[in-house]
């Protein structure tokens, strides 16, 4: 027990007062020290101590010592026993007597009853004259102050001794009562700050109904799960309609059949109740757990009332039903799941297989529980499925294993797995890759083949992609891809160009093809065209079409041989077009011209069988002149013919000539008809070469100069010129008269076979035509250019360019 | 004032076939004026009146064309489809008298609005009946509008022509690089 302090067992003052009036009435001073020797209360003393003893520092000090001594008195001394032998004198002559106040066994302090003079023992005057003179108080006075000490008998003493003590002791009783009874206070206090807090702080719920069911208390906790402050829950009871309470199930919880209401009619504890009730703050139902416990008085036999507590299981039972849930879903998952999910343990038995695995491997269900499933693996995949056991036997999840299992009707499928070992099971998921795995291998041959046919092809490939502005119009297309044929067709480089755009490359490229792809690559058009690369001098025969949208492929295959091909076919059509319409003609003309003579003959036959009969000599002459004419002409034209028709049929090897040469030789060919025409003709220097038949082209000039000559017209001085101009497109011959002139109406029937601008003049007409023949074999152009009539003629000859001698050609 | 003559206007370049068709012509007496030109380009200078054939007393209307197709400078069929597309010169009548027998001078002949087209026959006796039939049919049996060019002339009538001329002198002119030189014979 707590160590008690006298002054706070008795009332200080009052014991003050007590002793005062005391002192006051009998002249008995008392000083009461508590347990710490500290004075409590003290009641005047006599005269000789106050102003004499406590006044000198040596008497002071005796005084103290005298106090040291009755201490360690005290403490020797035992606490039953008379008061003599608690008395003691203090070294300046006066008694004292100590009791201890003891309470209970307890020792409260010391009571001191002093200072005075015993009534049965004379006092010692001399020792306090002695005294007085030692320290200066004067005697008369201080014996005086001596005289005035009380003298109490030994019994008045134990008289007082007893009295005091019994006060003591009573004040003391009183305090101790009072100290215990305030000890089970606080005890309780305590108790009810504990209890208080339990209540205020528990998680848990507390209500405190009456035997009516109303509420009478309830802790925070309950508050805060009910969502209602205690003013709402105060006077309510259980039956309150406003409950809304509901059990497990969700059906309606009536208030009767709470708890609390069970509890109060039975009086009997009800345990663990799940009760669903709705939390107007919270606007939700909360779970509790509800338990409650009726209280019932002493010898009463009815609760006077009820505690219910009540656990929010809200997120527990939350947490229960989602587990429930999950559970049901992940087996409703396992069942409906269009994986193959599995359950094996590490030895490699399936355990539980879904309903997909008899989809897949056409195995029922019963087949494969419980099997090994390295029975059903292919043999070739065995060694790599053992190694993943025991992997996963070693707890190690194990993904996008790939083996291939045996079908009930012995075909095998590719089975993808992901597996997960937890102990000594392991969960998997698979799924069927088969069609997958054929695709890819369909796919991988169809890419290799592909990059095959797209690194050997002879054909060039570009892929593009278009490129439009901001208005969605094609504006440039990039190069993704070439192959080797397009770079060798194109002699453009596939990792200069790839990733770069036409404009970039070829920035001259007109709009229009980039608009043409851009249909292409936009609405998935095809193009075929033929288009003809002038700085590659080749043709190309192009298709574009898009492989998807936004891109355009283009193939091309070099056409050029082709095209040549369809330009010498064109050029030998249109030339035996030529031929056959020449042929036409041909032969139009000569048989006209064949026939006219023809009809001369007989006609002049029939006259002259007339003019015979009628005897007309001069007539018949004229007709046999006729008649020879036409004959002559006949044979004059059939040589004409034949000349003509060897014109390209019989041919001298073709040479360089000079052409100086070749008028030189024409020249004295016709120089007897020039002489008679007295034509003066000049040949120009420096005429060059040409390459051809020399003989025929000997001719040329020579008809040209019989024309000239021919037709020199009314010119009194004709002449003939023979040069060569150079013009732009090639070099040209010429040969020039000031003769008559030619019609410009006439510049190319000049040169039809047999035509002949004046019918009086001689030969058949087939000069020009013969000239215009061997020029045409020889590959080159004649023409005629004249101002007009009586403005002379100048007719032109060109020739292709004499092939490059020497090296191979032959 | 004489009676029209009805020219009759032969182009025709050989002169040895000009001079049997105006002999057989002579013969049957069937013109009794023939202008004979030798080629195309004079030819069209006569109708169209150019050049030294300007004063029309020097070039009368002829009553009918007898033209050859192979002319030198301008050939037998311009000058047929100058004629033809004459709006007064049309009228006449263009005969072709040709050595040619291709489908193709037969053709383009007609396309150009040639009235007829006759090949030269080889046969003497032939060629001396077509000359007459020729010229009883387009000088006495063929019929025209009382036009200018119907009348064979400007200025005076060629009278009714209700029978063929008969009494046709026979005559023919025949002109060569501008000089007309009488071939006719009796």
């Amino acid at each position: 027990m707590e160590r008690f302090r006298l002054a706070d067992l008795v009332d200080v003052a009052r014991l003050q007062r007590m002793i005062d009036s005391l002192y006051v009435a009998g002249g008995i001073s008392v000083t009461i020290l508590d347990g710490d020797r500290e004075i409590l209360v003290a009641s005047g003393g006599p005269d000789a101590c106050l102003r004499y003893h406590r006044g000198n520092p040596e008497t002071r000090r005796r005084c103290w010592n005298s106090d040291a001594a009755a201490e360690k008195f005290l403490a020797e001394v035992p606490l039953s026993g008379g008061q003599e032998k608690r008395r003691y004198k203090c070294e300046n002559g006066l008694w004292n007597v100590a009791v201890p106040l003891v309470a209970r066994g307890m020792y409260l302090g010391t009571l001191f009853l002093g200072k005075f003079l015993l009534a049965d023992e004379e006092p010692d005057m001399d020792f306090f004259r002695r005294q007085a003179a030692a320290y200066g108080f004067p005697e008369k006075e201080y014996l005086e102050a001596i005289e005035a000490v009380p003298r109490f008998s030994s019994e008045r003493l134990d008289a007082m001794l007893r009295y005091y003590m019994d006060l003591v002791a009573t004040l003391v009783d009183l305090s101790l009562a009072r100290i215990e009874a305030m000890e089970v206070s606080e005890a309780l206090r305590e108790s009810e700050e504990r209890y208080r807090d339990l209540f205020d702080t528990l998680d848990q719920g507390v209500i405190y109904q009456n035997a009516s069911g109303e509420i009478v208390a309830a802790n925070a906790a309950s508050q805060r799960i009910l969502g209602l402050s205690l003013a709402q829950l105060q006077g309510r009871t259980s039956m309150d309609s406003r409950w809304s309470a509901v059990r497990k199930d969700g059906l309606p919880f009536p208030g009767e059949e709470h708890p609390a209401m069970v509890a109060l009619r039975t009086g009997r504890a009800v345990r663990n109740v799940l009760m669903g009730v709705f939390n107007p703050q919270e606007e939700a139902f909360r779970w509790i757990d509800v338990s409650a416990h009726p209280r019932t008085r002493p010898g009463a036999t009815d609760p006077f009332e009820v505690y219910t507590t009540f656990m929010d299981v809200t997120e527990r039972w939350k947490a229960l039903e989602a587990v429930k849930e999950k559970t049901e879903e992940a087996e409703q998952f396992f069942l409906s799941a269009l994986d193959l999910l599995c359950i094996a343990d590490t030895e490699g038995r399936f355990l539980r297989l879904n309903a997909e695995w008899e989809h897949t491997l056409g195995y029922s269900l019963d087949d494969l529980m419980g099997r090994f499933f390295i029975e059903f693996v292919h043999p070739e995949d065995v060694q790599a499925t053992l190694d993943v056991i025991s992997t996963l036997g070693n707890q190690k999840e194990v993904l996008n294993f790939v083996n291939r299992y045996r079908c009930k009707d012995g075909s095998y499928r590719w089975i993808e797995w992901r597996s997960f070992p937890a102990g000594r099971r392991v969960y998997a998921a698979a799924r069927d890759v088969t069609v997958r795995r054929e695709m890819e291998e369909a796919l991988r041959e169809s890419r290799d083949r592909y990059r095959q046919l797209f690194e050997s092809m002879l054909d060039g490939f570009a892929l593009h992609e278009i490129l439009l502005d901001g208005e969605g119009k094609p504006r440039d297309y990039r190069f993704l891809e070439v192959n080797p044929a397009f770079e060798r067709l194109t002699g453009l480089r596939g990792e200069d160009i790839q990733g770069r755009t036409v404009l970039e490359i070829l920035p001259k490229t007109e709009s229009h093809w980039i608009e043409a792809y851009g249909r292409v690559a936009l609405s998935g058009e095809t193009l075929h065209f033929r288009n003809y690369a002038k700085a590659l001098g080749r043709w190309f025969e192009v298709s574009a079409f898009s492989p998807r949208h936004g891109r355009f492929a283009t193939i091309f295959t070099d056409v050029t041989e082709q095209e040549r091909g369809r330009e010498e076919r064109e050029r030998l059509i249109a030339e035996l077009e030529r031929k056959n319409e020449e042929l036409e003609r041909f032969t139009y003309t000569v048989s006209h011209d064949l026939k006219s003579p023809l009809i001369t003959v007989k006609g002049f036959l029939g006259l002259l069988e007339q003019d015979l009969a009628a005897a007309k000599p001069d007539l018949v002459q004229k007709d046999m002149g006729r008649i020879g004419e036409a004959a002559d002409r006949m044979a004059l034209l059939l040589d004409d013919l034949l000349e003509l028709s060897r014109v390209g049929r019989i041919v001298n090897p073709s040479a360089l000539h000079s052409v100086e040469e070749l008028v030189r030789r024409a020249l004295e060919a016709v120089s007897g008809r020039l002489a008679e025409r007295g034509v003066v003709v000049e040949v120009s220097p420096g005429l060059g070469d040409v390459y051809g038949d020399g003989p025929r082209l000997v001719e040329v000039f020579q008809n040209l100069l019989e024309n000239a000559a021919k037709y020199t017209g009314e010119q009194e001085k004709p002449r003939i010129e023979i040069g060569v101009m150079r013009r732009e497109d090639g070099i040209v011959y010429y040969v020039a008269d000031n003769g008559m002139g030619i019609d410009p109406r006439y510049r190319e029937t000049i040169f039809g076979l047999f035509n002949k601008l004046d019918p009086r003049s001689e030969g058949t007409g087939i000069g020009l035509a013969l000239a215009q023949r061997i020029v045409e074999v020889h590959g080159g152009r004649i023409w005629v250019e004249s101002e007009g009539k009586g403005k002379g003629s100048v007719f032109c000859l060109s020739f292709p360019p004499a092939p490059r001698v020497g090296g191979d050609d032959v | 004032m004489s009676e029209a003559p009805l020219t009759i206007l032969l182009v025709e370049d050989n002169p040895a076939h000009a001079e049997m068709i105006l002999r057989s012509l002579a013969e049957h007496e069937v013109a009794n004026h023939v202008t004979w030109l030798e080629d195309g380009e004079t030819a069209l200078d006569y109708l169209f009146r150019r050049g030294r054939y300007a004063e029309p007393s020097e070039s009368p209307v002829p009553f009918v064309i007898l033209l050859d197709l192979r002319l030198p400078r301008v050939d037998g069929l311009q000058v047929l489809r100058q004629v033809k597309e004459h709006a007064v010169l049309r009228d006449i009548p263009v005969v072709i008298l040709t050595t040619s027998e291709a489908e193709r001078d037969m053709a383009r002949a007609y396309e150009y609005h040639a009235n007829s087209y006759v090949v030269k026959p080889l046969r003497f006796d032939e060629f001396a009946a077509l000359m007459k039939d020729f010229g009883f049919y387009w000088l006495s049996w063929n019929k025209r509008p009382e036009t200018e060019v119907g009348r064979g002339m400007r200025g005076g009538a060629p009278g009714s022509a209700k029978a063929p001329p008969r009494r046709a002198g026979r005559s023919g002119e025949r002109e060569r690089h501008g000089e007309a030189s009488d071939s006719s014979r009796g």
